[in-house]
């Protein structure tokens, strides 16, 4: 947290306005999943086969001197020098977060030093049921789940991602909090989906309505236990409470074909140095209302920046902040008392409601976890 | 009423070859979005295969970048070198996983009702082939 307020607040009185905050280094697209969710792996074998080379990820990393470095793919650990990559990122004390479907953790832990720069970011979609349904395969949550408690015994910073589609539960996305939080990760992080335009399953992305009446039901009366490791900023702006425009040069992508214009889930060209980037992307075409492939987008890797902006761009924003850290993230819907867990259901997953004609509403006969405001 | 194209223009199989410098920027632009290999055909009669991984129009030359197999650096090539393309490989994109899980997930449910013994089910990447990798 210091080390992000330092860098942005140096940037502000430097008088900096664009200026990356976390560096998406995506070393390759290969990928042990098939999820259909995925706009990220559909690429011929020889390109699936390629990877950055320790040396071309440094330079990526120096180039663009964000002081957060995140590693997607494809899948991390499928990169055959992914050790390297990550002691050379540590060395310079960048903040690694390994963005990591768990798979091969267990497998490789052994290969990595635990050290306070270096986050094993395991994405989770859910419960059990759910998460193995969001990936494609059955099995993968009880192989991350039992791969999060061994880097936890072995001294490693562990968080979890998750992405959220439509169809999702929010009493069961409650549920699953209470269990990551049980298994005590360090913190939990969200997003809406992304339409990729090549993700096979186009029908479950969530437009931006229904984005926020989803995470507003999800994350009103947090519990104590939870922990997210994001802007509480940001989390107000899923549940609708407060507008940003997107910041897209806050994520900047680099990957096998050079810095991405202009963000980490829009292709519209590639850069071959950050300069480049930064000096000849049209930025002021990307964004809520300025461009159809922007309209439903709400995704940490846009919108997470422009938060963080908030928080040290203005007093309201830092006591705004403060106060979402110290009594947690403003609720607003009111919800029902507890009284038992809400089952998984087969037809929820396979024939999710109509968000036209059933949108997300609190129904008084909806039971809820735990100890709920009235 | 607009009538969907079928096939889409721009699917494995598009060929193109033309002199207009407009249809082979748009067959380039659809050749980016495109996620498989294609082959540009050349001015001087030549052709080369590879996955089309980058343009620029606003260079001062515009260029495209192939990414050939087995070759580390990507092929940067001018633009007016290009008289057409092939969308040549297979699309990557256009499988139909989601209703392949959907289609197994249903029938590992289906056969749970019916009280049957059923293993987990789950979709799996395509193996790669054995070229190089680079």
């Amino acid at each position: 947290m210091w080390a992000v307020a330092s860098y942005v607040i140096g940037k502000k009185i430097r008088g900096e306005k664009k200026y990356p905050l976390v560096l998406m280094l995506e070393p390759l697209f290969r990928c042990n999943l098939a999820c259909a969710g995925c706009g990220k792996i559909q690429y011929p074998a020889h390109v699936l086969k390629r990877e950055l080379t320790p040396e071309e990820c440094f330079r990526a990393a120096d180039e663009c001197g964000a002081p957060i470095v995140s590693i997607p793919g494809g899948e991390p650990l499928m990169h055959s020098r992914i050790v390297e990559i990550v002691e050379g990122l540590v060395a310079r004390k960048k903040y690694v977060y390994l963005c990591t479907n768990a798979i091969l953790l267990k497998e490789k832990l052994h290969e990595f030093r635990p050290s306070k720069f270096l986050t094993f970011s395991v994405h989770m979609d859910g419960l059990r049921e759910e998460h193995d349904f969001a990936v494609c395969r059955e099995g993968v949550y009880d192989i991350a789940v039992e791969a999060i408690q061994l880097a936890l015994a072995r001294g490693f910073r562990v968080t979890t991602n998750t992405t959220l589609f439509e169809g999702v539960n929010p009493e069961r996305i409650r549920m699953f909090f209470d269990e990551m939080s049980a298994l005590k990760v360090e913190g939990m992080m969200l997003s809406p989906g992304y339409s990729y335009s090549k993700a096979p399953d186009q029908e479950h992305f969530l437009r931006r309505s229904r984005t926020r009446q989803l995470f507003a039901q999800i994350l009103s009366y947090p519990r104590r236990a939870w922990r997210f490791n994001q802007s509480p900023l940001f989390l107000e702006f899923l549940m609708g409470h407060r507008d940003y425009q997107c910041t897209p040069w806050g994520n900047p992508t680099y990957n096998v074909f050079g810095w991405q214009k202009p963000c980490y889930l829009l292709q519209e060209g590639y850069a071959s140095t950050f300069e480049e980037l930064m000096k000849d992307t049209a930025w002021d075409q990307y964004g809520t209302g300025r461009n159809e492939k922007c309209a439903d987008c709400m995704v940490h890797c846009g919108y997470e920046a422009s938060a963080v902006d908030d928080t040290f761009g203005s007093l309201g924003g830092f006591l705004t902040t403060v106060r979402a850290t110290i009594f947690g993230i403003r609720p607003k819907v009111k919800r029902p008392r507890a009284t038992s867990r809400v089952p998984f259901s087969h037809d929820a997953l396979l024939d999710p409601p109509d968000p036209v004609t059933h949108p997300v509403t609190l129904q008084k006969e909806l039971p809820v976890l735990g100890r709920q405001a009235s | 009423m607009a009538t969907q194209e079928f096939p889409p223009r721009f699917s494995q199989g598009f060929r193109c070859e033309s002199r207009d410098a407009a249809e082979i920027a748009a067959a380039i632009d659809a050749a980016f979005d495109y996620r498989g290999d294609v082959t540009l055909l050349l001015d001087d009669g030549s052709e080369l295969h590879g996955f089309l991984g980058n343009r620029s129009w606003k260079a001062a030359e515009p260029f495209v970048e192939l990414f050939v197999a087995g070759v580390t650096a990507p092929r940067r090539l001018p633009v007016h070198k290009i008289t057409g393309l092939v969308f040549s490989g297979k699309d990557t994109a256009s499988g139909r996983s989601w209703e392949t899980w959907l289609k197994k997930y249903r029938g590992k449910v289906e056969a749970q009702a019916r009280g049957e013994a059923v293993e987990a089910v789950g979709l799996f990447p395509e193996p790669l082939d054995e070229s190089p990798a680079v």
